[in-house]
């Protein structure tokens, strides 16, 4: 093969050509730019969400590094820093065994001191004030404080109580700076400063291997240069450094990989994976129906020019690097302006599908990670490649001698007639025009239909969202109030019970009008024995662990049988007890959950007492019938731990069974009209005056559920939305390529007498017969669509109840006949701008 | 009786140094039921001169009065109106609407307008013209002499006071060429109509009654032809 440089020429007439044709270059780099906003926004929604979350797991697992050594000394830690693969290393020191103020019982605050390593891996940063310095001077977040009763002003003084290997040492400090608490990280953190540990180097001897104590001792928070494979590089930098992994060892390090980081822990789900693949395809093809339809008419359109290019030797191989070289200068534009759009549409997205996971309330966090738009540009090039291929071929294959004749419609049907005697009645030359190129028409159609489609199916899922089903799961009664720590699935039992003061203060509210106290807590654990093989959770004895609640007459009076009788008397007789059975999604019994048989005898076992140990305590035995299968509502009346076995007593018989009856839980029903009233005060109540109590009701799950289906719509809608920009975007270059093609025959029209007029009537035809095309098929396909497919999934999902609803397609088709009549209007009044002469000259 | 004249027609494009004049001072006028044919070369003025006939383009000045009246005192829509009961046209290029059969292209013109169609006389034409078995294919199904017969009966179907043709034949050989000028002469006659018909080849200039050469954008010849 001859080799010729040749690449000048092509790049150039690429160039001049790409330069003729400015209409079809806007309409093009706009649907790029679309296509590569759709990319990105789902890049950035699931980076942003996975992001999102990892950071939140961080937060909770205390900081980001990749992996941590505990308990050492300085002599180790500055033999481990000294490891190759450490990128970072933080320097945290725990400066006592416990921090043992008052005010501290129910949230729990260490003492600190971390280097500056360490504070950032920590996420601390003091919004307000500096770092401390100086020995006395220390900074905390602002929940302590203020459970502490420190005003947040630098120089206030706060006073610690530190326990300290066993001995309570009382000291001052100053308030150096603060930050606001993060509110997934359920403790508080005090941190003092490096000449702090300067000046307690005695007291603060590592002596952890021989009594187990904190004080002193350093965890070593690492960075590596990546997180992949973080435990083969921990224990590389453990043994490297001469300690060993084997517990049993003297040079022994304890150690563990953050657990947060997703190359090692979060794993994708099938379900995940498929919607995510599912998300692209869609984007690939709805950027393909435009683009392609683009560079084919286009393509059509200068078909003389491309036909002359090939008499004068051009080959099919150059006229197709033309149409691409064309193709990736538009995407050059393009997608630079989707990328930077997209990243913020996907970032506003972003905290309204955290809202909905269980991570609401963090902090949202989307960083531009490269990975997003190296991803989007990518899969938008693909999506342009791919569509200019067809076009290109095209172009290349076409014959010089055919392309002077080449007329813009579909080579089959000339060899059908038209056997029509009505005449030429201008919508039927409208709808005829249409005729000339259906695979055009089938495209744009589709298009425009797609995103209908798509909103249809948002709006049912969001309809679909069934209140009742949700109501049932996360609410019984009213109103539920609690400890925090009850909520946060932490309940334990008399540290964190229901206070008395507050049971008081919502009795006496308005619009109260019955309520009742569930008992419970894993401090004065059960047993019950159970002669299954069964032995995992089971204790020395072989019992198995079981949670047993007491029930006030309200809670017991709403527990929902499932079979036996409920019967009060034989109930409070003591020799009876009710066996709670889980529920699935969608409520129906767990029937494995369900350990004994209406009538059989269960033998329950206490460890009463209250000594801190379990062998000190007394191991009861007691015996009871089971009356009847109650449902164990989660959300209700469980303490949100998934037991194997359940079992309900009213009180009077459970509080005979304990040392310390704690209430887990206080139920109540208000008056319909109160509700409101009584949402408000609980809301204020557990801010201002018991902050570590808190509540559920009715009206948060709204507010939560209207929240979810507001996110549906949100991310649902943008998406249909700028997927029905493309599909608008397409319909009307269809209609402006489809006006300026036609230009000769329009002249023609009106040199024998059509009146510009009739020719605007007839292009609106065109327009509103698409339109009507559009509202047919997206009709047919959103039904369809809806009826089998959201059906499926709605049956997947529990609070899901499918409801067919085709209102919202409906809604928007008085916008589409619109849009059918006046694009065509506006493209003829815009484009028309040469006078019949000068068209009628054109071709000649 | 004078159906078609034009007074001092004037038409100039670009200005100054590039000031072209494509009509320059053109006087002349047409009999009712006369058959004339513009001769020139390319560039001469002609298709202008035919294109201001037909009110498809505007003069810089002068006038042109079809049946005493003059047609660039109309409105845009008005003159269109005017032009599609008035003036027939048949093109070199045939321009026939591709989504229509033969029989709809012949009757665009009379329902555009919103008229009945006289169908007896429509059937006339066409079987004169002898597209009777061809009025359900689509233009791309025909020949170009075929294409051009069609392009004939739609510029008759109006009835049009005159019939304007731009080079009718430029597109088709020499024997159809005779063929459909013969047919265009014959209709004419026959529904007594006036024909302008542009050609640059004198054979064709000669089967008309009355032949104008123009060249430069002016008048150079008159010359009765019988």
């Amino acid at each position: 093969m001859i080799k010729v440089t040749n690449k000048k020429a092509i790049r150039n007439l690429a160039y001049k050509s790409f330069k003729n044709n400015k209409i079809r270059n806007y309409i093009a780099i706009i649907a790029i730019a679309l296509t590569a906003i759709l990319f990105t926004t789902l890049f950035t929604l699931g980076m942003g969400t996975v992001e999102s979350i990892q950071q939140a797991s961080m937060r909770q697992a205390g900081g980001d590094g990749h992996a941590v050594v505990k308990y050492i000394t300085d002599n180790e830690f500055n033999t481990i820093k000294e490891h190759p693969l450490i990128k970072e290393i933080a320097y945290d020191r725990m400066l006592c065994d416990d921090v043992e103020n008052q005010e501290f019982l129910k949230r729990r605050a260490e003492f600190w001191y971390y280097d500056d390593i360490g504070l950032k891996l920590g996420f601390i940063e003091p919004t307000s004030g500096h770092k401390p310095v100086a020995e006395n001077e220390a900074i905390a977040d602002t929940k302590t404080l203020q459970l502490m009763g420190v005003p947040l002003e630098v120089g206030a003084p706060l006073t610690l109580t530190l326990n300290i290997r066993g001995e309570t040492v009382i000291r001052d400090f100053v308030l150096a700076g603060w930050w606001e608490s993060d509110p997934v990280f359920n403790v508080g953190q005090i941190f003092a400063s490096r000449a702090y540990v300067d000046a307690h180097q005695k007291e603060l001897q590592n002596t952890y291997k021989e009594d187990y104590s904190m004080t002193g001792t350093i965890q070593a928070y690492m960075m590596f240069d990546n997180s992949l494979d973080l435990e083969n590089k921990l224990a590389k930098v453990i043994t490297e450094s001469g300690y060993s992994f084997d517990e049993n060892a003297p040079n022994y390090l304890a150690s563990n990989v953050n657990w947060s980081y997703l190359s090692t822990n979060f794993k994708m789900d099938a379900q995940t994976w498929i919607a995510l693949i599912a998300a692209l395809l869609l984007i690939i093809l709805t950027g393909y129906l435009i683009i392609y339809n683009i560079f084919q008419i286009s393509v059509i359109r200068d078909i003389r020019f491309y036909g002359l290019l090939k008499t004068i030797g051009t080959t099919k191989k150059q006229i197709q690097v033309i149409i691409r070289n064309q193709a990736l200068l538009l995407s050059i534009i393009g997608i630079p302006i989707g990328l930077i759009g997209g990243f913020f549409i996907g970032e506003a997205l972003v905290p309204l599908v955290m809202r909905n996971t269980t991570y609401a309330g963090s902090t949202v966090s989307v960083s531009p990670n490269p990975w997003i738009f190296v991803g989007a540009a990518l899969f938008a090039l693909i999506t342009v490649i791919i569509s200019t291929l067809k076009p290109g071929k095209i172009a290349g294959s076409v014959s010089p001698v055919e392309a002077v004749n080449y007329t813009d419609r579909d080579k089959k049907n000339s060899g059908t007639n038209k056997k029509s005697k009505d005449g030429a009645k201008i919508h039927r030359m409208a709808l005829a025009n249409l005729g000339r190129n259906k695979k055009r028409t089938i495209l744009v159609v589709f298009s425009l239909s797609l995103s209908l489609v798509l909103m249809n199916t948002v709006f049912t899922l969001s309809t679909s969202i069934d209140m009742d089903k949700f109501l049932s799961k996360f609410n019984d009664a009213d109103f539920l109030i609690a400890h925090a720590d009850y909520f946060q699935y932490d309940y334990f039992g008399s540290e964190n019970q229901t206070t008395e003061t507050f049971i008081e203060a919502v009795q006496t509210q308005p619009g109260f009008q019955q309520g009742g106290r569930l008992y419970g807590g894993r401090d004065e654990i059960f047993t019950c024995t159970d002669n299954s093989d069964d032995r995992i959770n089971t204790n020395e004895y072989g019992d198995h662990y079981a949670a047993v609640y007491g029930l006030e007459e309200f809670p017991l009076s709403r527990l929902v049988v499932l079979d036996g009788e409920l019967d009060y008397d034989k109930l409070a007789s003591g020799n009876y007890i009710l066996e709670g059975v889980r529920l699935d999604d969608n409520n129906n019994p767990e029937t494995e959950s369900s350990h004994y048989d209406i009538g059989e005898v269960v033998e329950l076992h206490n460890y009463k007492g209250t000594s801190e140990s379990f062998a000190d305590r007394e191991y009861t035995t007691q015996q009871f019938t089971v009356l009847a299968h109650v449902a164990v509502k989660y959300y209700s009346n469980s303490d949100l731990t998934g037991w194997e076995y359940s079992f309900y007593l009213p009180t009077d018989i459970y509080k005979t069974l304990v040392t310390r009856p704690a209430v887990m839980s206080y139920t109540y029903n208000v008056a319909d009209s109160d509700e409101a009233t009584m949402d408000h005060f609980l809301a204020n109540y557990t801010n201002m005056v018991e902050p570590m109590m808190n509540y559920t009701s009715k009206l948060t799950t709204l507010v939560s559920l209207s929240e979810m289906k507001m996110t549906v719509i949100m991310v649902g809608g943008a998406l249909s939305l700028i997927i029905g920009l493309i599909g608008v975007l397409n319909f009307i270059n269809a209609v402006v390529t489809s006006i300026i093609t036609r230009r000769k025959e329009f002249a023609m029209l009106q040199s024998i007498g059509m009146t510009q007029k009739q020719l605007r009537n007839m292009l609106c035809y065109e327009g509103l017969y698409l339109a009507l095309g559009t509202g047919i098929v997206a009709l047919f396909l959103g039904g369809l669509f809806s009826l089998v497919i959201v059906n499926i999934f709605s049956g997947l999902i529990w609070f899901l109840s499918y409801q067919f609803i085709i209102w919202p397609l409906l809604s928007v088709l008085p916008f589409l006949f619109i849009m059918g009549v006046l694009i065509p209007w506006t493209a003829d009044v815009t484009t028309n701008n040469q006078s019949i002469v000068e068209r009628l000259r054109e071709a000649e | 009786m004078t159906i078609l004249q034009t007074r001092n027609l004037q038409k100039e494009y670009g200005d100054g140094d590039n000031l072209v004049k494509a009509l320059d001072d053109v006087n002349l006028s047409i009999k009712q039921g006369e058959f004339v044919s513009i001769v020139g070369t390319s560039g001469s003025g002609k298709s202008t001169l035919l294109h201001m006939l037909g009110g498809l383009d505007r003069p810089s000045s002068g006038k042109v009065f079809v049946e005493g009246n003059d047609i660039f005192s109309f409105k845009e829509e008005p003159l269109t109106i005017f032009r599609r009961r008035k003036i027939g046209f048949v093109f070199q290029s045939y321009n026939l609407v591709p989504v229509l059969n033969v029989y709809e292209n012949v009757v665009l013109p009379i329902e555009l307008d919103g008229n009945t169609i006289d169908v007896n006389y429509i059937n006339e034409i066409i079987d004169m013209l002898g597209l009777a078995s061809k009025g359900a294919n689509l233009p791309s199904q025909l020949s170009g002499g075929q294409q051009q017969r069609v392009a004939i009966a739609r510029a008759l179907a109006a009835k049009p006071a005159i019939v304007l043709a731009d080079e009718p034949t430029g597109n088709l050989d020499s024997r159809t060429s005779q063929d459909v000028l013969s047919l265009l002469k014959m209709t004419g006659e026959r529904f007594k109509q006036t024909i302008v018909m542009i050609t640059h080849n004198e054979e064709i200039a000669q089967m008309a009654d009355r032949i104008i050469r123009i060249e430069d954008g002016k008048i150079r010849e008159r010359g009765e032809n019988d």
